[in-house]
């Protein structure tokens, strides 16, 4: 690690009275995981020299070669603003590093993924800016602590509702965030009652990837300590919106100008957002096995709730994947609306920024917009229009992904293998279990 | 005058033995929690004083709701805990069991006390903030009108003080206007 960077690590956590540091990865599951360690331990874990059994970790390595290293990223350095009594607790997000071949990136890792297809990007002269829109529920906790499906109030999108539970502890997360660095460009009500939406600024795919999972944390924090449950799962409760990440996109150059924006070109799109669009909505059915991971996913995925279904682009319209919002120039970028935030989102960027850059690489050309509501179609309308649909289910999108080489590639062999093996086993148990459904449906009438 | 009290204990005889000591003592006792979330939510959603709280609440989470209530400054707390078990922390109060009427009245006291003086301190530090924050506002306005309309330091103040009266505005909001325009103040030529 550089010595510089290094140093200025130790002097924060000594000038804040830091006493542990959490050093965090994510699997390839999505999910964040923390080895915690005292102070004493720090230097040697800057120095990349912290070792962790990788073979406990699902999908990292097989039991024979279980060593691995962490690896932290000094610029991620964060002191978590919620521990100030006993010693405050900081974090640093650190790479996967194998000891074979040479002290190497270990491939597996979601977050060297994901560099590996920026670094595919920059050589084409691109940045990749995201602005993702995570969604969530806050649910009431029971005597036994377990979550229930009660939500805290009754109010809809942008309510500006009597003080309640949900309101005040998403004020805290707004302000926990803002003491961890994040720019809060919004937070809001949402659609459905204890649904919740903190937006936060846009900025290079790698460190909002940081951030999702950042922001994931300190929204089920700062829930708990409200006494709440907070959830990104998809879609608790069947009739009512579920949980969406919509994640504006947007290719810069390496100068730092928006090469979307063409002001004399048709909707002020240049030819590469256009294919860029083109490239996404060729990948859509396969990406979305990893945009929308769950079983639980594809009942968010349906008509009648904002969420999209079919495949189609529209400057207005948000029943299509790819929304263009108004704004141009600097701002100039699109929504893809599909994704959901159970999805890992290191893996999710990679594979959609693979997607992009493909329909820039081959110049492929997206279908002209739709601006009618295309809940409305017919199918033979929509046939005649050439509007497909987004995967059914989780089975139906990992065989997508199989078929799928670009995707694939963005994944590379090892995540791709894991990825494939938990979610085919996650459908096997799906289908072997018998639901409180078919239960009602069929258990009286037959 | 009593102090508004939550009991967060996951003991029924422990709940009602507190319940009725702490009215004996003239307290109120606002609400009864037997888990953490629950004592959260009441915690944040009234008016509380202090929250006593039972280490082995919800299966041993006492200690962690106790030092959440406290490092969000929700209430005062004091903790209830088995004779061998002390807790790290020292940022709040607690009793070691067995309990009686004796020991918990004082301590419970205590507890309100110092939380009624950490409010009124708090609330002491914010006013001498904000009159800081007054001082530093008018301070480099009135430094612009002395450098730019050459006023003396006792001519500007009363130039701030007359607007703020004919406009019935706070001194700080005319200082902050002076600092926002200084741009368009026509300096008096110096010839």
């Amino acid at each position: 690690m550089i010595k510089d960077k290094k140093l200025e690590v130790m002097e924060k956590v000594r000038d804040n009275g830091v006493r542990f540091i959490r050093l965090q990865f994510t699997d390839i599951g999505g999910i964040l995981k923390n080895v915690a360690i005292p102070v004493s331990q720090l230097d040697k874990a800057l120095d990349g020299e912290l070792m962790f059994d990788g073979s406990s970790i699902s999908g990292f390595t097989e039991i024979e070669e279980s060593d691995m290293y962490l690896v932290p990223d000094p610029d991620t350095f964060t002191i978590f603003p919620w521990r100030p009594s006993n010693g405050a607790v900081a974090r640093l997000i650190c790479d996967v590093y194998t000891p074979h071949p040479n002290h190497a990136p270990f491939i597996g890792d979601p977050r060297t993924n994901l560099k590996r297809i920026i670094k595919e990007a920059a050589d084409m002269g691109f940045v990749m800016n995201a602005g993702p829109e995570g969604e969530f529920f806050l649910f009431l906790v029971d005597e036994q602590g377990h979550p229930a499906l009660n939500t805290q109030d009754m109010a809809g999108y942008f309510d500006l509702a009597p003080v309640d539970l949900g309101e005040d502890a998403r004020r805290d997360m707004v302000c926990t965030l803002e003491d961890m660095g994040f720019e809060i460009e919004a937070s809001h009500h949402e659609v459905a009652p204890g649904q919740h939406e903190i937006d936060f600024k846009y900025g290079p795919v790698d460190k909002i990837a940081d951030d999702i999972q950042t922001y994931k944390l300190v929204v089920r924090s700062i829930a708990e300590r409200h006494g709440l449950h907070a959830t990104f799962m998809a879609k608790p409760i069947a009739g009512i919106n579920g949980s969406g990440m919509h994640t504006h996109q947007s290719l810069f150059n390496l100068q730092g100008e928006n090469v979307f924006y063409a002001p004399d070109k048709p909707y002020q799109l240049s030819d590469l957002a256009r294919w860029y669009m083109g490239g996404i909505m060729k990948h859509a059915r396969a990406l979305t096995a990893i945009t929308n991971p769950t079983i639980n996913s594809y009942k968010r995925l349906v008509p009648g709730y904002e969420a999209p279904v079919y495949i189609a682009w529209s400057e207005k319209n948000r029943s299509c994947l790819i929304r263009v919002p108004a704004k141009r120039g600097l701002s100039t970028r699109i929504e893809v609306r599909h994704p959901d935030p159970t999805c890992n989102p290191y893996l999710a960027m990679a594979v959609m920024l693979a997607a992009g850059l493909d329909g820039v690489k081959n110049q492929i050309e997206p279908p002209a917009p739709v601006d009618a509501n295309i809940y409305h179609m017919t199918q033979q309308e929509r046939d005649r229009a050439g509007i497909a649909s987004l995967p059914g289910s989780l089975l139906e999108a990992l065989a997508e992904l199989e078929k799928d080489e670009v995707i694939k590639d963005a994944l590379g062999e090892h995540i791709l293998s894991h990825f494939l093996a938990t979610k085919k086993a996650e459908w096997e148990r799906y289908r072997l279990e018998v639901h409180p459904w078919e239960i009602n449906e069929y258990l009286r009438l037959f | 005058m009593g102090g508004k009290i939550i009991i967060a204990s996951a003991s029924v005889p422990e709940k009602k033995f507190l319940n009725d000591s702490l009215v004996r003592a003239g307290h109120h006792v606002i609400a009864e929690s037997n888990n953490m979330s629950h004592a959260f939510r009441r915690t944040r959603s009234l008016d509380c004083d202090l929250v006593i709280v039972d280490n082995n609440l919800d299966g041993g989470k006492g200690l962690k709701t106790a030092s959440i209530i406290s490092e969000d400054h929700l209430a005062a707390v004091l903790l209830l805990v088995d004779g061998e078990m002390f807790p790290a922390t020292k940022s709040f109060h607690y009793l070691i069991r067995p309990i009686y009427y004796n020991t918990l009245i004082p301590a419970v006291e205590a507890a309100l006390w110092h939380w009624q003086r950490e409010l009124a301190m708090q609330e002491q530090i914010r006013t001498l903030e904000e009159k800081l924050k007054t001082r530093k506002l008018l301070d480099r306005a009135k430094g612009i009108l002395i450098d730019k309309l050459k006023l003396s330091e006792n001519e500007a103040h009363h130039f701030i003080q007359r607007e703020a009266m004919n406009s019935g505005s706070t001194l700080r909001q005319i200082a902050t206007e002076i600092i926002n325009q200084e741009q368009k103040i026509k300096p008096i030529d110096s010839n």
